[in-house]
């Protein structure tokens, strides 16, 4: 066992041992561990197998940002092994393995890795056949990538989804972020502050700090009801005008902030050299974080690179935890001895100067390190700890706007912000001493506080007691290889410095060539190096080459965070119980719910055409409140809709109703309903079910537009609508108690009135989609069930019986009337649909009139047209079947259907306008290919002199 | 049957539309005010009208008082009178606006257009938080404040009351409306911690 | 997510608005000839430069003009439609 006492271990609890299991062995942790540091402590540091060379990898960052480490779990795929907590029972394996971890099948691609060059995909996949891809090699390649398993059974999970508002949002609470956050609420700012780990600190958790540091922060913090903590958070990315996803395990918070501060840390960065991913060589805080945090020993025999501070106090650290610290190789020259080295050197480390590690080897099958060869000789060891430098965290700066440049002085990486509501802090601005930190983190609050209006002290910019250059590596080809930039992808110095000489030199290119950074990790260990090889390379600096595009998300995200609510939007008339009570069999039409029929599903056709029967001889009541409903009003209501329709309503007399089409600006048809006019003021405009939504966002349009004294009311959900259609209409609405007088002479077609029916105060309109003598009863909401109670108590004697959408729709059909969005298309004008009747070639202007005359005038082209099929006809053609005129198409059948009163199968459809005529006989394409031929007929299949709706 | 006596049916009333569907109480409470009275005016003449009534009219997105009714401000011409427990006083204004001859606006509809329901309970803030997109917090979002906005992913209108938030919106909508918040209670019940 | 200034409700997300397109010149339909009349239609300049946009905040129905950057995006200033100079 690796694990130490207390105080190491301050994420565990030791009083509450979990058992899991890891490829099927029961390994045990505790409460608090990740997986990764539980594997650890029980000596199994092997976690996966790398992606292209199947080669055993472990522990690198205890971050969970890379491939090494991802895991699989029953039912999440990549699960990242160094941050996912250890639960009883729970039952782990790896992936990419071939077999299994320990034996995995492909470890041989190891050896055979020269034959998989840089962009082999790219050269390889592209033949033999035009579809090799997708048949053969991709599911191989699937196969040996061996990545996560999804389970398609997972059980259901909640992800919640929330917003937050704040002033100021802080991402990150190592000491900057604290600072900052502290700064920033103890001026009275609302101010959240969020980490990805499971408690503040950050680095003041795991690195060698006086502890007095963090808990001398957080006490300030406790004190604070204005700030709120957010930890176990990720902040995953930055968007527009600070908006931010803040996601807490299964919940999202959208975050928007007035100001944010980003102090998102640096990235430790690993060495290049042969042999650079053997499980037992990890960063410097690594080690300490598997120290501090999980108590557990990193090895027992170690070397320490160091290039910085870091790396010495790793060293003390490792010696404080019971490692045997062989050797501190420096890579610098020597100088002057520092504390830190006298403090080493007094601790009886041998440090060695001007010198690094030159190469790697590993135990049998490569499962650990063995030792390391430094100037010119190998040391055994089964730890390496490598602190050479970082690179800031700049995921979120560079979505916010941040440029990436490079310090020639200091050979460091930078980000610089433009001035605006988005600041850094701490080590991402590159402060790296401690009390550096803290008070850029109080600069940046103090900049926040200042742009949101607090009067507060300037705070100085920090400049750093002392500017020491960064130590960087030289970066040399190994001959034999296996010196890794990228480990996700497995891509090493030679396969970036060929990229370069295949002339991909820009950085954008070299990564979608290479794939590097395009792991799971995303350049965090990578992109540093690469941008120098790829600067070595092409002889220019690495603030030239900088490194490829930052986008959301920083890290992965789970689906479900990003999947929409469950709740499907849902509307529903104010006679769906009604319905519902009749056995309605109710279907959906867009967000609506209508009834298709009435009755049992197994006899839906005989409901159907008893429906329709009905109507034709009797009296049928349906339910058309889904119908867009519209009121203009004020002094300028007629002259509005003779602007927005083409016919005449300026002059039409109020009591009147008029069928309204709209057009759109190009001449096409878009919508169209009836206007009743109630007063010289006002009219109520019926639109259809689908388009109201437009036709009414268009209206205010116009209305913005014009500036015309009308006021638009959408009455879409306020009123009902009720049609009693059928020869026995007037006998129903006469048994009702009214104030209106029904009957024909009083009551002529295309007109309306006001007044009471049976106590409910309507609208009647006497139109028609059915053919028969109609009235349309329209009526405030609230009291349609009672105005539909006693429609259909008056019918009973006349066999009334309501009818759904499929009787409607064939109803419709035999009358040939056309359903806008169905019977017309993107390019339909009025000629077309032979609705020349329903344009004004009076009006100087509506919308669409200069388009359709123009488009006149280039010639029609196709007509919309009745086709009869015989009686009997075996193959009937469906919706958008084409047309075709000497084997081309020419227009297609927009609506097809059985129509009970003539006994045969009637279509509408576009036929080439030297087609129109009645009696000609078009060609149609049937579904399985067959040609048949139909006649053309006139419009209206049944009742073609429309004697019957004006009875 | 006599003019004016037939009976009003709403959403969550039996024979209603969102009949059967639950209106969640608990930690979050969602109840139905839908049949309470309401009128309002929009359209040229409305604002003018109201005032002449004596109707203080405050600002556009703002809530005023008037004999105990709430004076909703939705747009220049866009006003609506809640009356909750002061029927009385709603039905007289209503009934002079409908004796009375143009200029006087157009109603609105808004009785019948729009359900209205209140949104409390100890959970009432993380519900809301969940629901709508808007800062919310009292220092934000006073008393007489208005924001159109979405609420539960549709149009909504909504302010505060006494005890929590009323929500205005699509009345057809209701039995989705209902549900959507259950939903979010739900998980507000979940993070409970 | 984009911020928005409605003049009548305050800065809101974005999604709360559905744009109408830039303001436009509208010709003559009368006195236009065909070629021109379909480079209006069809034709849009988007030239880089300020634009004045149409808006409509969906939960008010309220239109109003917004003033965009189209290199930047950022929005200059938005106003109601009483305060748009008259068009040529």
């Amino acid at each position: 066992m690796n694990r130490l006492p207390a105080p190491f271990g301050s994420r565990i609890d030791r009083s509450r041992p979990v058992r899991f299991t890891f490829e099927g062995k029961f390994f045990e942790g505790y409460e608090g561990d990740s997986i990764a540091s539980a594997l650890a402590a029980s000596g199994q540091w092997v976690l996966s197998r790398s992606f292209k060379y199947h080669r055993p990898r472990g522990i690198l960052s205890m971050t969970g940002a890379d491939a090494n480490a991802l895991v699989q779990l029953p039912s999440e795929p990549n699960a990242a092994g160094e941050r996912t907590p250890i639960s009883e029972g729970l039952r782990v394996s790896a992936q990419n393995v071939n077999g299994s971890l320990e034996r995995d099948r492909d470890a041989v691609m190891d050896r055979f890795g020269r034959f998989l060059p840089v962009g082999f995909y790219y050269r390889t996949f592209m033949g033999p056949r035009r579809d090799s891809w997708l048949k053969f090699w991709e599911p191989i390649i699937r196969r040996k990538a061996g990545l996560g398993v999804v389970d398609t059974k997972a059980p259901h999970r909640h992800f919640d989804k929330t917003h937050l508002h704040c002033d100021v949002l802080v991402v990150g609470a190592g000491p900057a972020g604290l600072s900052a956050a502290i700064s920033a609420a103890e001026a009275g700012a609302d101010v959240v502050l969020c980490d990805e780990n499971p408690e503040i600190g950050g680095a003041l958790t795991y690195g060698r700090y006086d502890p007095e540091v963090l808990s001398g922060l957080a006490s300030r913090l406790e004190a604070l009801p204005n700030l709120k903590v957010l930890t176990g958070t990720v902040c995953n990315g930055w968007y527009e005008d600070n908006w931010l996803p803040l996601i807490e395990s299964d919940r999202l918070h959208r975050t928007r902030a007035r100001e944010v501060i980003l102090a998102t840390g640096a990235i430790e960065q690993p060495a290049v050299f042969r042999n650079n991913d053997l499980p037992g060589i990890m960063l410097g805080s690594a080690a300490q974080r598997l120290i501090r945090h999980y108590g557990v020993r990193p090895g027992t025999s170690a070397v320490v690179l160091a290039a910085n501070d870091d790396g010495y106090r790793t060293a003390l650290d490792l010696l404080d935890a019971g490692v045997s610290v062989v050797e501190l190789v420096d890579p610098r020259p020597a100088g002057e001895a520092g504390p830190l080295e006298t403090e080493l050197r007094g601790k009886g480390v041998t440090i060695r100067k001007g010198a690094t590690i030159e190469a790697a080897e590993g135990t049998v099958g490569n499962r650990h390190l063995a030792r390391i060869h430094v100037g010119g000789s190998w040391i055994a060891c089964d730890l390496l700890t490598v602190s050479i430098g970082q690179a800031p965290a700049w995921q979120l700066p560079c979505q916010a706007g941040g440029k990436v440049g490079y310090d020639a002085s200091t050979q460091a990486m930078t980000i610089t912000l433009s001035v605006g509501s988005v600041h850094l802090a701490g080590a991402v601005a590159g402060v790296d001493e401690l009390q550096d930190a803290i008070a850029s983190g109080r600069h940046a609050a103090a900049t926040a506080l200042m742009r949101l209006g607090h009067a507060v002290a300037a705070e100085p910019a920090v400049t750093p007691k002392s500017v020491r250059p960064r130590y960087v590596q030289p970066i040399v080809a190994d001959a034999k290889g296996r010196d890794f930039v990228d480990f996700d992808e497995d891509l090493q110095v030679k396969d970036l410095q060929n990229a370069t000489k295949d002339g991909y030199r820009e950085i954008e290119l070299v990564k979608r060539f290479t794939t590097v950074g395009m792991g799971p990790s995303q350049g965090r260990h990578s992109a540093l190096a690469t941008a120098r090889i790829v600067a070595d390379a092409t002889g220019r600096s690495v603030g030239e080459i900088g490194i490829t595009t930052a986008r959301p998300p920083v890290g992965p995200e789970t689906l479900g965070v990003l999947a929409g609510h469950h709740e499907v939007l849902e509307r529903r008339t104010a006679l769906h119980a009604r319905h519902v009570a009749l056995k309605a069999a109710m279907k959906p039409v867009g967000a609506w719910w209508r009834p298709y029929y009435y009755g049992d599903a197994s006899s839906a056709e005989e409901a159907v055409r008893e429906e329709i029967l009905a109507v034709r001889e009797g009296v049928g009541l349906l339910d058309v409140s889904t119908l867009g409903k519209l009121e203009i009003r004020g002094p300028d209501a007629g002259e509005f809709l003779d602007r927005l329709y083409t016919m005449a309503h300026a002059n039409q007399p109020v009591g009147r109703v008029r069928y309204c089409l709209m057009l759109n600006e190009m001449g096409s048809v878009v919508d169209d309903g009836v206007a009743y006019r109630m007063a010289q003021d006002q009219f109520y405009v019926t639109a259809t079910t689908g388009a109201v939504a437009r036709v009414y966002a268009d209206m205010l349009f116009w209305n913005a537009d014009w500036r015309l004294k009308v006021d638009v009311l959408n009455l879409t959900g306020a009123f009902s609508g009720l049609n009693v259609t059928g020869p026995k209409a007037r006998q129903v609405l006469k048994a009702l108690d009214s104030d209106i007088d029904f009957s024909r002479d009083a009551f002529p077609y295309l007109s309306g009135r006001d007044g009471m029916v049976a106590g409910v105060p309507v609208r009647v309109m006497r139109i028609g989609f059915t053919g028969e003598l109609s009235y349309e009863l329209h009526c405030p909401s609230s009291l349609a069930p009672s105005l539909w109670d006693a429609v259909m108590a008056a019918g009973r004697p006349h066999g009334l019986r309501p009818y759904g959408l499929e009787a409607s729709r064939i109803l419709r059909l035999e009358k040939g009337h056309i359903l806008i969005g169905q019977d017309t298309d993107a390019i339909t004008t009025p000629d077309e649909l032979g609705f020349g009747w329903a344009v004004s070639k009076k009006k100087p202007f509506f919308v669409g009139k200069r388009s359709i005359e123009m488009r006149a005038r280039l010639g029609q082209t196709r007509k919309l047209v009745g086709l009869q099929f015989p009686a009997g006809a075996r193959n009937i053609p469906g919706e958008s079947c084409l047309v075709l005129r000497s084997g081309a198409p020419v227009g297609q059948i927009t609506s097809v259907g059985y129509s009970p009163s003539l006994g045969r199968h009637i279509a509408l459809a576009y036929v080439h306008a030297d087609d129109q005529a009645q009696g000609s006989r078009v060609t149609v394409k049937c579904r399985d290919g067959e040609l048949v031929e139909v006649p053309v007929v006139a419009h209206a299949f049944f009742d073609p002199t429309n004697a019957r709706q004006e009875i | 049957m006599a003019a004016g006596t037939a009976t009003r049916v709403y959403p969550f009333m039996p024979g209603g539309a969102a009949d059967g569907t639950r209106l969640i109480s608990g930690a979050v409470v969602l109840s139905d005010l839908t049949d309470k009275p309401r009128f309002g005016l929009k359209g040229g003449g409305s604002a003018a009208w109201l005032a002449a009534q004596g109707i203080p009219l405050p600002a556009v997105n703002r809530i005023g008082e008037h004999r105990g009714m709430r004076v909703l401000r939705l747009g220049n011409e866009d006003i609506l009178l809640l009356a909750e427990g002061v029927e009385a006083t709603l039905a007289e204004i209503k009934n002079g606006w409908q004796a009375a001859p143009a200029p006087k606006g157009y109603s609105s509809w808004r009785e019948e257009g729009w359900a209205w329901m209140r949104l409390s309970g100890a959970r009432l803030a993380e519900a809301m938080s969940s629901l709508c997109a808007l800062d919310l917090r009292p220092q934000k979002f006073g008393a007489d404040d208005i924001a159109q906005t979405r609420v539960g992913h549709i149009e909504a209108v909504t302010f505060r009351s006494p005890t929590g938030f009323d929500i205005l919106f699509d009345i057809t909508a209701s039995a989705y409306f209902a549900r959507a918040v259950a939903a979010v209670a739900g998980h507000a019940d979940q993070h409970r911690g | 997510m984009k911020l928005l200034t409605c003049p009548m409700n305050g800065p809101r997300n974005i999604d709360e608005f559905q744009s109408f397109g830039p303001v436009r010149a509208r010709p003559d339909p009368n006195a236009t000839a065909d070629r021109d009349w379909s480079r209006h239609l069809f034709r849009a300049e988007n030239r880089k430069g300020i634009v004045i946009e149409w808006w409509r905040h969906v939960p008010s129905n309220y239109f109003f003009l917004a003033e965009r950057d189209l290199v930047s995006n950022e929005v200059i200033r938005t106003f109601d439609v009483s305060e748009l100079p008259e068009r040529a």
